[in-house]
């Protein structure tokens, strides 16, 4: 049942990803209502595919391992105001083309309030 | 809500506004969903609603399945999102910004330019200024030198910052 199971690394990949530190493989099987067997080998999965790493830890007198995601939160802060994510002309975009970001008018007046050019006199 | 869902949000609300979220939140909540249905639901005219899930199938944000009426024989086609796609989305736009960005910088530092103080002009590359005798293209005003270091340094520092962002 190969969907189930990639649902299920979906939904460990991003219990682990919401954690800010790495979290515990116990507390990453319980929460998702698997086995210890089911967890471990979970995360071996994840680890092999270099999704996650895992550190062996102990906890309470036990070994366990602590689970860390590869992937990176990705944010779109950096480029929430950039005019070239609004632009339905983006992929028609490129030096020499029918639209270019050397004469792009919303990029010059992006790059202009953003900057302070202009205003310095 | 996970931050796919977040982000899904946010740029539905950037690409298709506010009919746009209302769109996709009527998707979240019903799966598989036909055009008809999302306009009952939410109230949007439906030439609108498909104007918008077609903006939002091309930035791959959602996707249809289409299936033959039995009785009409016409196809129907159902619309559901694809929050698993939507950072690969968002890692994609960046790399192309980027692309944008270093051509732009690459220009601002190879040129000089000229302005004639006027915010509603464009600033105006030497060669052009020679052109047009030192006279803004836009308003007639005589151009004066400008000093774009502060361009160049804002490209700098966010080409570093989506370089940063994308690395593996």
């Amino acid at each position: 049942m190969p969907q189930r199971n990639n649902g299920l690394e979906e939904k460990a990949l991003r219990l682990i990803m919401e954690s800010e530190n790495g979290i515990l493989q116990c507390e990453m099987w319980k929460r998702l209502g698997l086995s210890s067997r089911e967890g471990s080998r979970l995360a071996q999965r994840l680890e092999e595919k270099g999704e996650i790493e895992r550190d062996r830890v102990l906890y309470e007198g036990r070994w366990t391992y602590k689970l860390n995601s590869k992937r990176r939160h990705v944010s779109l802060t950096s480029i929430k105001d950039s005019p070239c994510l609004r632009c339905d002309d983006i992929d028609r975009c490129f030096e020499g083309g029918e639209r270019s970001p050397i004469s792009c008018e919303y990029l010059t007046r992006w790059i202009m309030e953003n900057s302070g050019e202009g205003r310095r006199g | 809500m996970n931050s796919n869902e977040e982000n899904l949000l946010e740029l539905v609300e950037i690409l298709g506004g506010e009919e746009g979220v209302k769109i996709v939140k009527a998707l979240r909540e019903s799966g598989d969903t036909t055009v008809e249905e999302i306009s009952a639901k939410t109230g949007i005219q439906i030439n609108n609603v498909r104007r918008l899930l077609y903006k939002l199938y091309n930035h791959s944000l959602v996707t249809s399945r289409r299936s033959r009426d039995k009785d009409t024989g016409w196809f129907i086609f159902q619309w559901r999102l694809q929050p698993e796609l939507v950072d690969a989305y968002i890692q994609g736009v960046k790399q192309k910004i980027l692309k944008k960005l270093k051509t732009r910088l690459e220009y601002e530092q190879q040129h000089e330019f000229y302005h004639c103080g006027s915010s509603s002009c464009p600033k105006v590359a030497f060669e052009e200024a020679i052109e047009t005798v030192f006279k803004c293209p836009s308003c007639g005003r005589p151009l004066n030198p400008l000093d774009n270091s502060a361009s160049i340094d804002f490209l700098k520092k966010k080409i570093e910052e989506l370089e940063e962002e994308l690395k593996v």
